[in-house]
């Protein structure tokens, strides 16, 4: 069991501008889509800015460094994490 | 004197992905950024946002960093200092209150100044430009007494200012020099369908037009422009571009055109002196030529390049730079360089009375730029066009047809 806090990761595809830091911090897990968009890739090859939970990610190294630094580099807060109970840890 | 192994001029977010790189790699390294900024690391793309000056977020979303997350790095940040000389072979910069900081290696990432505007009454209360946090904090305030607002300048912080006043209630007027919105980076075509857009929701565009005065007393109360036309106004924003002058820098033997001279690993004319964000003028090797880039992911990355090349690794910085911009419902996305002049020719794509229109810059068979206006799904397909280097010649009809599917030519 890894001592992972992170449960889910969201973006809010309104606030999103595409400036792409999330994709420079994270390239397994966001990409731009063709809005230019930040998008998560789940396992099976859909994408989404939806809430998705991090056992549903691609990636398998998206860890709580990964996933903070990422929504940290976003210059406008369009990434939201969330633990397991649902509860907002960033922007906190 | 101080002597730091690593220096950085500049706290943006250029300057501070440069540190916390070298801080990163060289644990031992000692490092510092000189900012003429007292606060820590803000997101400046936020200035521009309605949400933020709208207050639908709370303002310290605002905050990039904490103040003590540099000692915490091991960082040391001197903020509210300006750097004034440079000597580039006593390897020494000296700042505006008299110190004197040794440097093994030199990072100018000093941000681009916004372009003054010089005319009597400027000066008055209620009037701001877009740049720092204390001029988001004034118009934030401004926007919350002022019944009619005045933007002047009609690139990408006038547009999205024009917007957000507009959301706030205010009557807005928009004063350009040019004779379309957002010319010349946009064709006419496109420019009058932001134009239409923004008519539509009131804004009044004063176009091929400049200010001779700005009316008041302590506080603005209108301005009046060169044609005698009288604007009644309680807030104006200022909009007209960035201006880089670097005379402290030329005198110290740096070469300074529009920004700071620098091949593609971001190293300065003069030894030991590396430069990044949006002062710097790079060799840009997607492009083929020097340009500059006032983009954030631009900053970003070229902080962390020019870090790595004052550790001494090496690295090429190649990124196809694309931003967009959001206002009266439209979407508005550039990539590459839009610039045209010699040897560039414009593809225009779309009608722009339909309102969905781009164009696209060709040098020779090539693509080097593109904007976009409200046609979002060009911009994937053209970043790899350009990005690619791809000889177009065989399709140039297509990129003419709003019908075809771009993304198909990329055999994507």
């Amino acid at each position: 069991m890894s001592d992972n806090k992170i449960a889910s990761v969201k973006v809010d595809r309104d606030t999103c501008i595409g400036a792409g830091p999330c994709v420079a911090t994270a390239p397994g897990v966001f990409e731009l889509d063709d809005e230019q968009k930040a998008v998560l890739k789940r396992a099976g090859g859909t994408k989404t800015s939806d809430l998705t939970k991090v056992s549903e990610f691609e990636a398998t190294d998206a860890d709580d460094a990964l996933l903070m630094a990422a929504a940290e580099s976003c210059p406008v807060r369009a990434i939201s994490l969330y633990d397991a109970e649902g509860n907002q840890i960033f922007p906190a | 004197m101080e002597r730091y192994k690593y220096l950085i001029i500049g706290g943006g977010i250029a300057g501070t992905t440069a540190a916390e790189t070298l801080r990163k790699d060289d644990p031992t390294g000692r490092v510092a950024i000189v900012s003429d900024e007292p606060h820590p690391l803000y997101s400046r793309i936020m200035l521009s946002k309605p949400n933020f000056f709208l207050e639908k977020v709370p303002f310290d979303t605002i905050w990039m960093r904490k103040a003590e997350s540099y000692a915490e790095k091991g960082i040391d940040f001197l903020g509210g200092k300006s750097a004034v000389t440079l000597d580039s072979k006593a390897k020494k910069v000296t700042l505006d209150d008299g110190s004197e900081l040794e440097y093994e290696k030199l990072l100018l990432a000093l941000g681009c100044p916004v372009r003054q505007l010089a005319v009597p009454g400027i000066d008055k209360k209620g009037i701001n430009y877009v740049k720092t946090i204390e001029d988001a904090r004034a118009i934030i305030a401004n926007v919350k007494k002022a019944k009619a607002a005045v933007v002047i300048g009609s690139g990408f912080i006038g547009f999205e200012m024009c917007d957000m006043l507009h959301l706030a209630g205010l009557k807005v007027d928009s004063v350009i020099r040019e004779k379309y919105f957002w010319e010349p980076v946009l064709d006419e075509p496109a420019g009058r369908i932001l134009e239409r857009k923004m008519a539509a929701e009131g804004i009044v565009i004063h176009t091929a037009s400049e200010v001779a005065e700005v009316r008041g007393g302590d506080w603005v109360e209108g301005v009046t422009l060169k044609d005698g036309t009288a604007i009644d106004c309680q807030m104006v924003i200022l909009a007209v571009g960035v201006s880089f002058r670097g005379e402290w820098l030329k005198a110290a033997g740096l070469e300074v055109r529009r920004g700071i001279v620098a091949d593609e690993k971001l190293q300065t004319n003069l030894p030991d002196v590396w430069t990044a964000g949006d002062v710097a003028e790079f060799q840009d090797v997607i492009m083929e030529e020097c340009l500059m880039c006032g983009t954030w992911i631009n900053a970003q990355m070229q902080g962390k390049t020019a870090a790595m090349n004052m550790m001494g690794r090496g690295e090429t910085y190649r990124q196809l730079s694309s931003y967009t911009a959001h206002g009266f419902g439209l979407n508005i996305g550039f990539v590459g360089n839009v610039w045209r002049g010699e040897g560039r020719e414009l593809i225009g794509r779309g009608d722009g009375d339909s309102g969905k229109y781009a164009g696209i810059v060709l040098r020779g068979n090539r693509l080097v730029g593109a904007f976009m206006v409200d046609r979002p799904g060009d911009m994937a397909p053209l970043k790899r066009l350009i990005d690619s280097k791809m000889n177009i010649s065989g399709f140039r009809d297509k990129l003419a047809d709003p019908t075809a599917d771009l993304a198909a030519l990329t055999g994507e």
